[in-house]
């Protein structure tokens, strides 16, 4: 047998050769090929893997964000948990913080970090805790110009230049940048640095982008848990401290004053005059809207105070109703409390319209100062409030600073005030007539009633001693209402004893309070009805704060009054705000010259002058003219020569009691 | 134990001794040899087919086990340079076993069971120790010996406790020379 393959062999060898060498590729393929879909597969895994271990970190951090209330302590979980998650050596706490002045934001380090490592980074964290980061190019400051998270591969590039040797001594060198927002506002900022370069994969970015949602979360709750603290200490309607929060300023500012020798502390009372109308005749809303419009103008003034020298703070507070108190400390004895109360009182007097109500304000501002005597913040207030009291009393001078004897008069008016409500229950007013004459003949043709209280001793009190503490308290409508009745009767009673054609007219004063009632017409009304009364024989004379109060209200109802027959005078004319406007606009029968001008014609001619122009304002606008307070025969020359018909004072007669009047007022018709 | 092992045996195998020899170990413990590294496997195939191997080289197990994991190194660079470039030295490298590599291990197979290696480090030397119920001290060493060919530095291997010997933890000390 022959050892040589055959040629068949050899092919068959050859053959199999090839089919060896053919399977040995494909195996090598297959391995490849099997070594290509394990690494896809790995690959895959590891982004699986990757993606549910960020998805559990964030469902760490907003766990701990729907539980804390502390927005760094959500943080600092929040930094160490990340940087557990990637590796990262340091997280920083930053947060944001407004400039006082500016209003302006900046990112600061308020000492807070999470290190794996903490030794090494010690020269990064142990920079400036209080380290303010503004919006620039440089790191973190970038965040407050675009809030977005960012990873950065060159930190000592980008870095804030007073950190740059700290992060190259710490061996930083990537980081990233997380911004947490409540909405689109940069609250605070988690800031990671890494010793290496590895670039985070898109899905972390957007997943501390999240983070950085829900840390927000964190910030908007203890935002609004101050807001309701901040609403417990602040008075909804205008923003200002409330009672409450007042009391606590007080106890504050006088614990501060009384250590630090030097500082004075004043407390201004400011009550607004007739607040209670506009909520009675205007209603709630326009009465809301008032004291917004209020504290507005007081925080105005405060501001323009505040950064005088000498001023240290000054606070307002609305401890309730229409009353608001200014606490003000300076760190000198200048006599700018006064000073601060007539600034207020300019800027309230501005007019102010409100929902096409043109109201016309006025404060009462009373003023104390520290004094040894206080032992706390509240006697301090008190003394005030007494102060606005004197203030609110004088017709004149709405300033009162605080002075000791105020608080035996207050104590007087407390108890006056409780007499007077006897004396509203007991009837123990009394109405007496003074003439209103002609000046020619000095014959009556009406009469001004005026109050008198007769006190069970028999003694009278003049309106002086007790109207302007009624007008404080309110008492002001009982007495006020009882006036009309009674002025009602006493004209329906002369009317019946006197020819039919013979005319007169008893003037009733009304107080603003009184005008101001939305009811007010009604009222007159009613008691014409009541008494059966003439309206021809009754006359309303109206102050001039009553008429510019609410001066398109004062036109409307001096018109309503006019429908049913009731004559109305403009009094005092000459001494509040003598706008000729609303003379133009309110058509007042008569007007009444201020006592005063005819007072000082004896010291000064310019009076004269005055009495004068308005003498021929009445002309021109077809108003009759009363001159009060007339006393000498010479005054009464002047005023007929300038065509001045009507006018009262002592040079005719007093104020007499009803039946002394109409006898007056018969023998007058008998002449 | 995770299939990316029995690939590494494979390759070493089939490159020092051949093809047919890792199919002659796969007939003589009767395994059907179907690896991949998605997988995980029963420690006893390593320990069977260590064994054959063993029988018909007549190398001893743990000398065997030593060249396998000396051996390993080069195919596991291929499949994984990352951890070997961003190491940048042998000592780095093991030091991040614990820290780097194992860690990565796990976000590939949820579970597998990485051994953990406490370090004790004083001037030259770097103690490794290991503590498994797989007792695969040798293999390490191996490893060791690997890592130190690739980074071109000289590390002597001294084994002074081990769990073959009864010991609790398996001590292996690293000079560098």
């Amino acid at each position: 047998m022959s050892a040589i393959p055959t040629q068949d062999q050899f092919e068959t060898l050859e053959k199999l050769t090839a089919r060896c060498n053919a399977l040995e590729r494909k195996l090598a393929r297959e391995h490849k090929a099997r070594l290509a879909s394990e690494a896809i597969a790995e690959t895959s895994l590891r982004d699986l893997y990757l993606g549910s271990e960020r998805l559990k970190l964030l469902w760490r951090i907003t766990g701990m964000a729907n539980q804390s209330t502390e927005p760094l302590e959500t943080m600092q979980f929040a930094a160490r948990e990340i940087c557990k998650a990637t590796g990262w050596a340091l997280g920083t706490i930053l947060v944001v913080r407004k400039d006082q002045r500016s209003g302006q934001a900046c990112l600061y380090a308020n000492g807070r970090y999470y290190a794996s490592q903490p030794d090494r980074v010690f020269p990064f964290v142990n920079t400036p805790s209080d380290m303010e980061f503004w919006p620039s190019a440089a790191l973190p400051g970038r965040l407050l110009i675009h809030q977005k998270p960012f990873w950065t591969a060159s930190l000592l590039q980008h870095i804030d230049s007073r950190r740059l040797v700290a992060a190259q001594k710490s061996n930083l060198q990537s980081g990233t940048f997380v911004p947490v927002c409540i909405n689109d506002e940069l609250v605070a900022a988690l800031e990671f640095a890494q010793h290496d370069t590895n670039e985070p994969q898109a899905q972390m970015l957007e997943i501390l982008g999240q983070i950085g949602m829900q840390i927000g979360r964190v910030f908007k709750r203890e935002r609004h848990a101050q807001m309701l603290i901040e609403n417990a200490a602040t008075d909804m309607l205008t923003g200002l401290a409330n009672r409450k929060y007042l009391h606590e300023l007080l106890d504050n500012k006088y614990t501060a004053a009384r250590r630090e020798s030097g500082q004075q502390l004043a407390v201004l009372y400011i009550d607004m005059d007739g607040f209670k109308m506009v909520n009675d005749s205007m209603g709630h809303h326009i009465g809301d809207a008032l004291l917004v419009e209020i504290a507005a103008r007081l925080k105005k003034v405060a501001n323009e105070y505040k950064p005088l020298p000498g001023v240290q703070s000054i606070n307002i507070a609305r401890p309730g109703g229409d009353e608001f108190v200014m606490v003000v400390t300076t760190n000198s004895i200048a006599p700018v409390f006064e000073e601060i109360a007539e600034s207020l009182h300019q800027c309230l007097r501005e007019k102010c319209t409100i929902d096409e109500h043109r109201l016309h304000l006025q404060a009462s501002i009373g003023i104390a100062i520290l004094r040894d005597q206080h032992d706390d913040g509240d006697d301090v207030l008190r003394d005030a409030d007494i102060a606005m009291y004197k203030a609110k009393a004088s017709s004149t001078d709405k300033t009162a600073v605080f002075a000791e004897e105020m608080r035996a008069e207050a104590l007087k008016n407390a108890e006056l005030e409780h007499a007077l409500r006897r004396a509203i229950e007991r009837s123990e007013f009394e109405l007496h007539y003074q003439p209103i004459v002609t000046m020619e003949q000095g014959r009556a043709v009406g009469f001004e009633a005026l109050i008198r209280w007769r006190r069970e001793d028999g003694s009278l009190v003049m309106p002086d001693s007790f109207i302007p503490l009624a007008e404080s308290s309110s008492l002001i409508l009982a007495i006020g209402g009882w006036v009309i009745g009674e002025a009602c009767r006493t004209a329906t009673s002369w009317r019946g004893q006197m020819p039919s054609d013979q005319n007169f007219y008893i003037s009733v004063n009304v107080a603003t309070q009184q005008f101001q009632q939305p009811e007010f017409v009604d009222q007159m009304r009613q008691n014409l009805i009541d008494h059966d009364t003439d309206p021809a024989n009754i006359r309303l004379e109206l102050t001039e704060s009553s008429a510019i109060f609410n001066d398109a209200y004062a036109a409307e109802t001096i018109e309503r009054l006019k429908a049913i027959g009731i004559c109305t005078s403009l009094d005092d004319f000459g001494t509040g705000y003598s706008s000729l406007s609303y003379l133009k606009s309110m058509r007042f029968h008569a007007l009444k010259i201020d006592r005063s001008f005819i007072t000082n014609t004896a010291k000064s001619d310019a009076d004269w002058s005055i009495v004068a122009a308005i003498a021929q304002l009445g002309k021109t606008l077809d108003m009759e003219i009363v001159v009060e307070g007339i006393e000498t025969e010479s005054q009464r020359t002047q005023l007929k020569k300038m065509g001045l018909s009507l006018g009262q004072g002592w040079l005719f007669d007093k104020a007499m009691p009803q039946t002394d009047a109409f006898a007056l007022l018969t023998t007058a018709s008998a002449v | 134990m995770k299939g990316i092992i029995f690939n590494i045996v494979e390759d070493v195998v089939a490159e020092g001794f051949g093809m047919h020899v890792w199919d002659e170990l796969l007939e003589a413990t009767a395994l059907d040899g179907i690896y991949t590294s998605l997988g995980s496997y029963p420690d006893q195939h390593l320990f069977a087919l260590v064994g054959a191997a063993s029988d018909q080289t007549k190398i001893a197990a743990p000398e065997l086990l030593k060249v396998i994991g000396k051996e390993a190194i080069p195919h596991l660079y291929n499949r994984y340079p990352h951890f070997f470039d961003d190491a940048g030295s042998a000592r780095q490298l093991i030091l991040n076993l614990n820290t780097v590599i194992h860690p990565e291990v796990r976000k590939l197979y949820s579970g597998a069971g990485c051994p953990h290696f406490d370090f004790t480090q004083n001037e030259q030397r770097l103690t490794l120790g290991y503590n498994s119920p797989r007792k695969l001290c040798h293999l390490a060493h191996g490893f060791v010996d690997g890592v130190a060919a690739h980074f071109g530095e000289t590390i002597a291997v001294h084994q002074s406790r081990c769990m073959h010997d009864g010991a609790a933890t398996c001590h292996i000390e690293l000079d560098w020379q």
